[in-house]
């Protein structure tokens, strides 16, 4: 028998604020966490980001770490959303050596190699170290403030990373590998990722449209996000009560082009007709779909046409969180799956923000926090570069 | 839940040795450089003119050797693409930081961006075979083909898919040469040199004679006490219904802060056992496991050996397992 498997804690961090409560708050007043670059340091500060409102000092206290300053920005991020999870699942560190950890980043700690990359030739040891940082560097040190993990792994898919965590970890509890494992992604703002995205010509200018005739690009962010996801024998054996069901995800390949979604955005219906099959659930049952929404041209026309496609005359209420925390790449699958928990629980739609235009053939984004009925069935897209496209789905338990 | 049973049906390498071949077994190439590129094979029968000039030697290499595997195999469209990589291209990442610096972040070019983000091999492969199924990306410093490889086998047990193209694909750098040798990884007297590779292997449910072996068992752990390795260790030889593995595959490479740790497991759990290695043949790079898996399979199936233990390790003492059985 397959396990089912259930989410029992998440925590999350980004431009919104620290934690469940202060991005709840955000959301039901629709208050935006993008806007001037304060903590990166780059020559193009005329570009809006999403950064956490925290210094490293800050966060270091936060996550109870001793100064260092060769400790990335996505570790510290990850840490303090990672101890949230861990918490809310009532999950203490003796627990732990039998929770698996699975994170997922871009670039981890690329913030740390940046510091001293021009001189990085004739450093020191401790620098060298830090300048050969891999994404697996990131999940180990988080892990390492944390506690004994069973396993850990890291998943890299560009921005559809933290959606293939989740499914990976999906698989170790259906398969009884694994009781419970901890998924999701940290990923901070870096001059590699602000230049690597500003060389497409993909970041807007302004706060981000996601679905808007006059979108112009995406609002880089930054934070973290975890998800505890726990199979029902070891909820029952722990006495802890679930936030809600893994119900279903789907993982396909746009299989179009390095960059650029096809234009019918055949991965991501795929991706998310996937999904719907693992739920046992019909088009119609979805009542929320948090959207990839990054608001670049291309993104935006190829998701509402994979929505429309799927979802035919019954489109279910859609909107971009983007317009709040900016598109936080390889944490993004995971703050989208906390924030459509919280829509779970709380029983409200996270409204699209900036959106006055509908485009040809879109999709209209709801800007109305009210459901108009309960929201039982919400799915979360993730489409990453090359076509690496997840969609998953939580569902009231 | 009831096994499923695993089977590597075809693999091949492009490294130091002679690509796409497994003349190694007979006549290997011995490499006492502490650095070398990899020997690559003609990619002109691989690729059109016009993706030659954009792509890197590591996605040729990558989609090489995967193009291989699945001509072997004689799969067009695999159930899913899985791999493992630590750093992606290197050499884009290296590049697009330089570049970077250079023009103080103004006129920079996307495709070094674009080539440096890690999901570059899988996402390649399914645009080159237009493969619209399950692909990911495992980037989990030297457990990253590790990784892949458990994600295809645990989609099997779970009846998602029947058949996976697996990975394991690393690029040198001189920059990173340099850095790596500072830190200790590479670089020590008398070691394996640090080498490109690129590995790729097809898992399937499929039975057949003609199938290297079977993929018995696969578990990553972290930090474990060695009652836990036992444990784990006891339960794969269980699920595998084998008594003890005959040969061990580890990844001791001539660095002794490396080898250490390999030995003493080997002391620990499996005493009197033959130990094999790879590294010597094939480089020391973060996706090295990915030939120790191939290698293992090729000798299990050409030698009269009915099982094999691969172990591979980080510095953070993360601990990967995978057994082979004989057809």
């Amino acid at each position: 028998m397959k396990e089912t498997v259930y989410i029992s804690g998440a925590g999350v961090i980004s431009a919104i604020g620290v934690g469940k409560e202060e991005t709840l708050s955000a959301l039901l007043d629709k208050k935006s966490g993008v806007g001037d670059m304060k903590y990166l340091t780059s020559r193009h500060r005329e570009i809006p980001v999403g950064e956490v409102k925290r210094s490293n000092a800050q966060l270091m206290q936060m996550a109870g770490i001793k100064e260092n300053p060769l400790i990335s920005r996505t570790v510290l991020m990850g840490v303090v959303a990672l101890k949230e999870a861990l918490s809310e699942a009532h999950l203490k560190s003796e627990d732990l050596s039998n929770v698996h950890f699975i994170s997922s980043t871009i670039v981890g700690g690329m913030d740390i190699r940046e510091l001293f990359f021009e001189k990085e030739i004739e450093c020191d040891r401790e620098h060298a170290m830090a300048a050969v940082h891999n994404c697996g560097t990131s999940t180990e040190e988080i892990a390492s403030h944390v506690g004994p993990f069973a396993s850990l792994s890291t998943v890299s898919t560009a921005c559809s990373s933290a959606t293939n965590a989740l499914i990976s970890a999906a698989f170790m509890i259906e398969s009884n590998l694994a009781d419970i494992v901890v998924a999701g992604g940290a990923e901070c703002l870096s001059l590699f990722h602000l230049n690597g995205f500003n060389s497409l010509m993909i970041l807007d200018s302004h706060p981000c449209r996601p679905f808007d005739k006059e979108r112009a690009g995406l609002n880089l962010g930054e934070g973290a996000a975890y998800l505890v996801l726990e199979s029902e024998s070891s909820l029952k054996r722990r006495g802890v009560k679930p936030l809600c069901r893994l119900a279903g995800y789907g993982n396909a390949c746009d299989a179009f082009h390095q960059t650029a979604s096809s234009p019918t955005g055949e991965g991501a219906f795929l991706a998310m007709q996937k999904a719907l099959e693992k739920a046992e659930l019909a088009p119609k049952d979805i009542d929320y779909i948090n959207a990839h929404g990054t608001a670049t041209q291309n993104n935006d026309e190829s998701e509402s046409c994979a929505i429309k496609r799927l979802f035919k005359e019954r489109i279910p209420e859609v909107s971009s969180t983007k317009s709040y925390t900016g598109h936080t790449t390889g944490a993004s699958g995971a703050i989208e799956a906390v924030i459509s928990l919280l829509a779970l629980e709380n029983q409200f739609l996270p409204a699209s923000l900036n959106w006055k235009t509908p485009m040809e053939e879109g999709i209209i984004p709801v800007t109305d926090i009210h459901p108009k009925s309960e929201i039982k069935n919400i799915m979360s897209n993730a489409f990453g570069f090359g076509g690496n496209d997840s969609s998953i789905i939580l569902s009231k338990v | 839940m009831t096994a499923r049973r695993v089977y590597i049906e075809a693999a091949s390498q492009i490294s130091i040795q002679e690509p796409l071949s497994e003349s190694w077994m007979k006549s290997p190439v011995i490499c006492k450089e502490p650095f070398a590129k990899a020997v690559d094979p003609p990619f002109s029968q691989y690729f059109a003119p016009n993706q030659m000039r954009r792509s890197t030697a590591y996605i040729k290499r990558a989609l090489a050797v995967s193009l291989e595997v699945l001509k072997r195999c004689n799969i067009a469209h695999p159930d899913a693409i899985i791999s493992g990589t630590c750093y992606g291209s290197l050499e884009r990442t290296n590049g697009f930081l330089s570049e970077l610096w250079k023009n103080k972040e103004e006129a920079l070019s996307p495709m070094f961006f674009m080539q440096a983000i890690h999901n570059a091999v899988s996402t390649t492969i399914a645009i080159a075979t237009e493969t619209k199924s399950y692909n990911t990306t495992y980037s989990h410093a030297n457990l990253s083909f590790d990784a892949a490889l458990l994600d295809g086998f645990m989609q099997m047990q779970l009846g998602n898919i029947s058949n996976a193209l697996i990975g394991g694909h690393e690029e040198t750098s001189a920059i990173h040469f340099e850095l790596l040798k500072k830190c200790g990884y590479v670089g020590a007297p008398g070691m394996a040199p640090y080498a490109d590779i690129a590995v790729a292997m097809m898992l399937n449910t499929k039975e057949a004679e003609d199938n290297l072996c079977e993929l018995a068992a696969v578990r990553l752990c972290y930090n474990p006490s060695p009652e836990r390795v036992k444990e784990l260790i006891d339960n794969m030889l269980q699920e595998a219904q084998i008594e003890s593995p005959e040969a061990v595959m580890t990844g001791v490479n001539g660095n002794h802060s490396n080898d250490k740790p390999y030995f003493e497991m080997a002391e620990r759990f499996f005493k009197n056992k033959p130990l094999l290695t790879y590294k010597n043949l094939f480089g020391e790079n973060f996706a090295s496991s990915a030939a120790g898996v191939y290698a293992a399979a090729h000798i299990v199936k050409k030698e009269t050996i009915g099982s094999m233990i691969v172990i591979n390790r980080t510095e953070k003492n993360e601990v990967s397992l995978t057994l082979l059985k004989r057809l």
